[in-house]
C-alpha cells in the first residue's frame, strides 16, 4: 500500500530540509544574542555593538534560510498529504493527487536538498569563525546534508527526469495540473490586501514555465533531445522556484486573512510570513527569468563544449 | 527581542500553521481509515516523536559524528547510543506509524508520519537511516513479496526485529544503473544464484537487529542490456511494473546478515558524512543456499 517511490524521495527531500531547519534555528538564536559591529553610519566606537540580527545583511541571510526551509516544508507536507488523498480519496481525488505527485516529488528531492544545503551554508557564514568549527553544530548540518543532492538519484538525474519525462508525460497533463493549482492560488491572492502584485508576478512565472516546457517539447519532437535536455538543471530552478513561490503566496494568503484577529504574538508570526513571501518574490523568484531563457533558447555553450577544450 | 521556540528541530508555530491553518490536515479524518484520529491524536504522535528525537537522537548526534562505525574482528561496532535510540523508536511504535491498528500500528496519515520522521531526521540523520531504510525494504516486500516472503522478511522488520537495505549501486554503476553487473542465475528450484558486488549500501552491515534483509538489484542471466530488460524478468519477490523504482529493478530478498547467516562474504566500511554504516557487500556462490531459502 505504501510502496510508491514517491514516498522515499519525499523522505530524502524532507530529511535534507530538516537539516536546513536545524541550521536555520541555530543561526537565528545566535543572531539574537551575539553582538558584533555597528550600523554603517554609526562611527562612535563607544556605542555598544549591535546584536547580529540588527544588521540588514544578517537578516538577509536569515530570510533566505527561512524562505528555503519553510517553503520546502510547506511543499513536502503538502505532497505527503496528497499521498493520503491518493490512497483514501475517490477516483477523481486519486487521479489529481497522482498527477501532482509525479511532478512534485523530484522537485522536493532536488530543490529541497539543493536549497537546504544553501541554507546550511548561510548558517555557517552567519556564525563566522565559530560556524566553521566543531564547537557549533552548523558545520555538521552541512556535512550531513551534503549527501542528499547525491543519493536516491542525483539531482542531475532528477532534473533530467523532471524535464525529459515528467513534464512531457501524458501530453503535459501533470504540468497543466500543477500550473492550474498555482493559478488558483494566484486568483485567490489577487483579491487579498497587499498580495495582488505578487499574484501577477507568479502568474508570469506560470507562463514562463509553460512556454519553456513547450519549447523543449518541440525540440525533442524534432530529434534534438540532447540539446533540449542540456539545460535540465535550469529547468529545475524554473519549476522549483515557481512551485516554492506558490507555497509562499499560499502561506501569505492564509497569514493575511488571519492577521486582523490575531493576538500580538501571532500577529508577529503572520507578519513574518508575509515579509518572507515578499522577500522571496523580490530576491529569488526573478531568477526564473534567466532560467526560463536558458531552457527556452536551449543555451548551447555547455552542450557544445569539447573535452579537448578544457 | 528574543522569542522562545522550544524546539531546536523545527519552528513549532510554523509547523502548526502548516498543518492546521494551511493544509487543514484534520480533513483527512473524513476518510474511514483515519476516522478515529483528530488533532489531539496527531499532536500527541508529533509531540512524542519530538521528545524522543531530542532526548535519544539529538543527544548523540555529535558523538556519532566523532565516532564513525568501525569494523572490528569482522563485525561492525557502533556507539551504544544508536541502539538505545532505536529501541526507543521501536518501543514507541514509530516503526509501525503507518500500519493498521489491528497490526499494532498507529494508522497515522502519511503526512503526520512524515512530520514525525522529520523530527528524527532533524535530530540525527545518521541514526534515522537504519529504520528509514528498513521501512523502505518492508514497503517493497509488502507490494511485491509472496505471502511467505512477507512472513519471513517483512513482518520482522515492521516489528523492529530486522533491518533492511536497498542494494542498487555498484563500484562501476552509481547513477548508471543500466550498467549493473550483479547477475542472478535462475536455478531449477525457482531460486536464483546471485554473484556481484554492491557499494555505498547505507546500513549495509551492523549488529542492531537479529538480521538484515537486503533487497538486491540484479540482472537476470541472459537478459538483454539496460534497466528495462531486467524489469521484464522477475524473481519470486521481483518487480512488476507500477512503482517508480520497481519498474527498473528486479529484487530478491533473503537473509543476509554477516554474522547470523554467514551469507554476505565480505563487508568493508567507507566513512560516510551521513554516518550510518556505508558498506561494500560482495556475494559469492555460497549465497545459493540463502537464495533457495528466499524463494521457498
Amino acid at each position: 500500500m505504501f510502496h510508491m517511490m514517491n514516498e522515499e524521495r519525499i523522505g530524502v527531500g524532507m530529511g535534507a530540509v530538516q537539516q536546513g531547519s536545524v541550521g536555520y534555528l541555530h543561526s537565528l538564536e545566535y543572531a539574537r544574542e551575539r553582538r558584533q559591529g555597528r550600523h554603517p553610519d554609526q562611527k562612535d566606537p563607544n556605542t555598544p555593538p549591535l546584536r547580529l540580527i540588527e544588521h540588514a545583511d544578517v537578516r538577509r541571510m536569515l530570510l533566505q534560510q527561512k524562505c528555503y526551509v519553510e517553503g520546502a516544508q510547506a511543499l513536502g507536507f503538502y505532497a505527503s498529504m496528497l499521498i493520503d488523498e491518493a490512497h483514501g480519496g475517490d477516483d477523481a481525488e486519486r487521479r489529481d493527487a497522482e498527477l501532482l505527485l509525479e511532478l512534485l516529488t523530484p522537485i522536493i528531492k532536488s530543490w529541497g536538498s539543493d536549497y537546504s544545503l544553501k541554507a546550511n551554508d548561510l548558517a555557517i557564514q552567519l556564525l563566522g569563525g565559530y560556524g566553521y568549527t566543531r564547537d557549533y553544530p552548523v558545520e555538521q548540518c552541512y556535512r550531513d546534508n551534503r549527501i542528499n543532492p547525491i543519493h536516491e538519484g542525483t539531482n542531475g538525474i532528477q532534473a533530467l527526469d523532471l524535464l525529459g519525462r515528467k513534464a512531457m508525460m501524458q501530453d503535459g497533463a501533470e504540468l497543466k495540473s500543477l500550473l492550474a493549482r498555482i493559478g488558483a492560488t494566484c486568483a485567490e491572492a489577487a483579491t487579498v490586501e497587499g498580495l495582488a502584485e505578487l499574484a501577477v508576478q507568479l502568474r508570469d512565472g506560470i507562463k514562463l514555465a509553460a512556454d519553456a516546457t513547450s519549447a523543449v517539447g518541440g525540440r525533442m519532437a524534432k530529434g534534438e533531445v540532447r540539446l533540449a535536455l542540456a539545460n535540465a538543471e535550469h529547468y529545475m530552478t524554473l519549476l522549483g522556484h515557481v512551485t516554492i513561490g506558490w507555497c509562499w503566496l499560499w502561506q501569505a494568503v492564509v497569514a493575511q486573512r488571519a492577521l486582523p484577529q490575531a493576538s500580538e504574538a501571532d500577529a508577529d508570526f503572520y507578519r513574518g510570513k508575509l515579509q518572507a513571501c515578499r522577500f522571496f518574490f523580490a530576491t529569488e523568484l526573478p531568477k526564473i527569468e534567466l532560467a526560463a531563457r536558458l531552457v527556452e533558447r536551449a543555451e548551447p555553450s555547455a552542450y557544445a563544449m569539447r573535452a579537448a577544450w578544457f | 527581542m528574543s522569542k522562545a521556540n522550544a524546539s531546536p528541530l523545527i519552528d513549532r508555530r510554523h509547523l502548526d500553521f502548516l498543518l492546521y491553518e494551511l493544509l487543514d490536515v484534520e480533513r483527512l479524518t473524513r476518510y474511514p481509515r483515519f476516522a478515529e484520529h483528530n488533532r489531539e491524536t496527531f499532536d500527541a504522535a508529533i509531540e512524542l516523536a519530538h521528545q524522543i528525537a531530542v532526548e535519544k537522537f539529538l543527544s548523540h548526534n555529535r558523538k556519532s559524528d566523532l565516532n564513525e562505525p568501525q569494523m572490528v574482528d569482522g563485525k561492525v561496532v557502533l556507539i551504544p547510543e544508536i541502539a538505545d535510540a532505536l529501541d526507543a523508536y521501536n518501543d514507541s511504535g514509530f516503526a509501525a506509524a503507518l500500519a493498521d491498528f489491528e497490526a499494532g500500528g498507529m494508522q497515522l496519515p502519511f503526512v503526520v508520519a512524515t512530520v514525525c520522521d522529520s523530527m528524527f531526521s532533524a535530530a540525527n540523520p545518521g541514526t534515522v537511516a537504519y529504520p528509514a531504510l528498513a521501512r523502505a525494504a518492508a514497503n517493497l516486500l509488502e507490494v511485491y513479496g509472496t505471502d511467505e516472503q512477507k512472513r519471513l522478511y517483512m513482518q520482522p522488520i515492521v516489528a523492529g526485529r530486522y533491518y533492511g537495505t536497498m542494494c542498487l549501486s555498484e563500484p562501476q554503476a552509481g547513477s548508471s544503473l543500466a550498467d549493473i553487473r550483479t547477475l542472478a542465475e535462475p536455478r531449477d528450484d525457482g531460486s536464483y544464484r546471485i554473484r556481484g558486488a554492491k557499494m555505498w549500501i547505507s546500513a549495509g552491515d551492523h549488529e542492531l537487529g537479529e538480521n538484515i534483509v537486503h533487497l538486491v538489484l540484479a540482472r537476470i542471466a541472459g537478459a538483454p542490456a539496460g534497466v528495462r530488460a531486467s524489469a521484464s524478468s522477475s524473481c519470486r519477490a521481483g518487480a512488476s511494473t507500477t512503482a517508480a523504482r520497481a519498474r527498473h529493478v528486479t529484487t530478491c530478498a533473503w537473509p543476509g546478515s554477516t554474522t547470523r547467516w554467514g551469507n554476505a562474504a565480505a563487508s568493508t566500511l567507507s566513512s560516510s558524512s551521513a554516518r550510518s554504516t556505508t558498506a561494500t557487500v560482495t556475494w559469492w556462490d555460497r549465497q545459493t543456499r540463502a537464495l533457495r531459502r528466499c524463494s521457498t
